[in-house]
């Protein structure tokens, strides 16, 4: 019953904004995206430090919700930091801390010193597929249903954390004996002059010589999913969720059940992929924190594709936002790992009998030469060939009448 | 042979055996570490050298530490009698950890610039679990047997003891139980405050 009253409100409150549904719908922008949690593995290794920094100013790629829980660096004391597979350390942690209860906690908006929840945030997430709905069903209660499995259950359960581990490779000998040399003399001069501007200007000498000769980072990115089952669902429901229409006693007993519950939300964990970073192109890079930022974001973009890859249940689901005779526009490029070779399935979402969301395929694109957006961190800066573009255009293979903004592309041929 | 030729002659080969005799000097001295560096230079550059690892597992929640590093001493004929008799770990954020070597070793000078110090100690499990959280920031040695009442070293980075305790791990043969023991999960919680969503 407290469910059925839920989605009745959730679904109410859609109701009332079709306006900004199809403001939405119209822009392209907001379409079903999975959620992302990125966070860094702490390190003390070199340049761990400045890693950490560029890595807190670094945003979550645009095809994901931000599903951030505010701690962003993990320290992971259990393990070595040159063990290889850290998967098993990692998943103990993310248990420790909850962080799978959190991440519940975020998409229901619930607020920590009360404990009431609400379905605000589901509600905007969920809002472009709302509309499919409507088009779809007009049973109020059964939409209501529909709607918060939907929402529930596919936007819930696509909920991801990634966690990176980020570490310096350290490729020049040279440049690094000369870094040290450097700031060895920083520190004498220090030293003698008592000032810390005068190592400050050795130091930053060092990260210098050090960056041109490359820098470099490995990256292992660790991916789990939120587990969130009906089982879940239903348990959360009935157990945990509070709002200001209950009780006294059954708010605080549904508090201090949740803020107890250490076992029940879980993450699980999917899989993980290690790349060394590509050369840097210095182009447009004025600072050095700027050439780890760059660095970084790319090697992480990149890892997030490959994972898309290996993982069907992390791709990403983009909608076509344009449709021109004989070719279709959406918002994803490079970033997203797009070139000549890729092929995408053009996807159009479809309930089925049963109510579950299927994706049934209504033709095939592929990228048009020299059409490719390069979306990648800081390509406009680099004037890298295809920044501008805003879009990436692609060429229908099939089903070229069928094609019409709003279909989801998703990537199906890999090399 | 003209006497002038002579002298030069042996200048020559006395100046040839001196050369041979200490490149073998240097060469048996030196070990390993330092018969890579190409150049004195590249060797300043490293400096401070040091490499620690755990050496023995002395009881089943003791371990010894055996470290040892570089430095350029300031009055170099004097360190070869040099001798120390309290370490101390100073960590990162302040906390110092002071131990009392079980075996110290006065520097052994290796070439012209440079001398090697040994030290070991015994840290308990405790102990090397603290190391393998927090970065140590320096190591001070302090001699009681020397006209030098303290020596700090300018370490430049931090000792990274997780590394050194994975090298020991797999290089050393231990018992399932001791590795087990010391590989144990550290679980971290994160303070409730920080989680911000």
């Amino acid at each position: 019953m407290k469910r059925i009253i839920i989605i009745s409100v959730a679904l109410l409150a859609m109701l009332g904004t079709p306006h900004a549904i199809n403001a939405q719908e119209q822009n392209g922008e907001k379409y079903q995206k999975s959620a992302l949690y990125m966070t860094l593995l702490k390190s003390t290794k070199q340049f761990s430090k400045e890693i950490r920094t560029v890595f807190y100013e670094l945003p979550v790629p645009d095809k994901f919700y931000d599903h951030d829980l505010g701690v962003k660096v993990i320290p992971l004391y259990s393990v070595p930091q040159n063990t290889k597979d850290k998967s098993q350390a990692i998943a103990e942690f993310l248990d420790y801390n909850d962080v799978a209860r959190r991440v519940v906690a975020k998409w229901f908006m619930r607020d920590k010193s009360t404990g009431f929840c609400n379905t605000d945030l589901v509600t905007e997430r969920g809002l472009y597929n709302a509309n499919e709905l409507d088009r779809q069903y007009s049973s109020l209660t059964k939409r209501g249903e529909y709607l918060i499995m939907d929402s529930g259950e596919e936007l819930i359960g696509s909920t991801f954390v990634i966690v990176n581990d980020i570490q310096y490779v350290d490729k020049e000998r040279n440049a690094k004996v000369a870094s040290k040399t450097l700031k060895i003399l920083g520190a004498i001069a220090g030293a003698v002059t008592g000032s810390d501007s005068v190592q400050d200007v050795f130091e930053l000498g060092a990260g210098i010589s050090d960056l041109i000769s490359g820098f470099t980072v490995d990256v292992t990115s660790y991916l789990f999913q939120m587990d969130w089952s009906q089982e879940i669902a239903d348990g959360f429901y009935n157990s945990y969720w509070s709002d200001n229409t209950m009780s006294a006693d059954e708010i605080k007993i549904r508090k201090e059940s949740f803020d107890g519950c250490h076992d029940f939300f879980k993450l699980k964990y999917v899989g993980q992929y290690s790349a060394r970073s590509a050369k840097t192109v210095l182009r447009g890079v004025n600072k050095n924190e700027d050439v780890i930022k760059k660095v970084c974001a790319r090697a992480l973009d990149k890892n997030i594709v490959e994972l898309q890859k290996s993982y069907d249940q992390f791709k990403v689901k983009v909608p076509i936002s344009k449709v021109d005779k004989g070719t279709v526009s959406a918002y994803i490029g490079m970033k997203e790992g797009v070139d000549d070779d890729s092929r995408y399935e053009v996807l159009e979402r479809v309930k089925n009998k049963d109510g579950v969301v299927t994706y049934k395929r209504v033709g095939t694109v592929q990228p048009v030469k020299g059409q490719i957006w390069d979306n990648r961190f800081m390509a406009l800066e680099e004037e890298a060939e295809g920044a501008g573009l805003g879009a990436t255009t692609f060429k229908v293979l099939t089903g070229a009448g069928k094609m019409y903004p709003g279909l989801l592309l998703r990537e199906m041929k890999f090399k | 042979m003209k006497p002038i030729r002579k002298l030069l002659l042996t200048v020559s080969l006395c100046s040839v055996l001196l050369a041979i005799s200490g490149c073998a000097l240097f060469t048996k001295n030196t070990g390993e570490t330092f018969s890579k560096m190409a150049t004195i230079s590249e060797a300043k550059a490293m400096l401070p050298y040091y490499q620690m690892k755990v050496s023995h597992v002395i009881a089943s929640d003791v371990y010894r530490l055996n470290f040892y590093f570089y430095c350029i001493s300031p009055e170099r004929t004097q360190m070869a009698v040099y001798r120390s008799d309290q370490v101390f770990l100073r960590f990162k954020n302040g906390k110092e950890m002071m131990y009392n070597p079980c075996v110290s070793r006065s520097g052994v000078k290796v070439n012209d610039d440079y001398y090697r110090f040994d030290v070991i100690i015994d840290i308990s499990k405790e102990d090397l679990k603290y190391c393998l959280e927090m970065p140590i920031y320096s190591v001070e040695w302090v001699p009681s047997m020397s006209v030098y009442t303290e020596m700090e070293l300018p370490m430049d980075k931090y000792i990274n003891m997780a590394e050194i305790i994975s090298d020991f791990v797999f290089q050393i043969p231990l018992t399932p139980e001791q590795e087990q023991a010391l590989m144990a999960p550290q679980k971290t919680l994160i303070d409730e405050s920080k989680w911000d969503y």
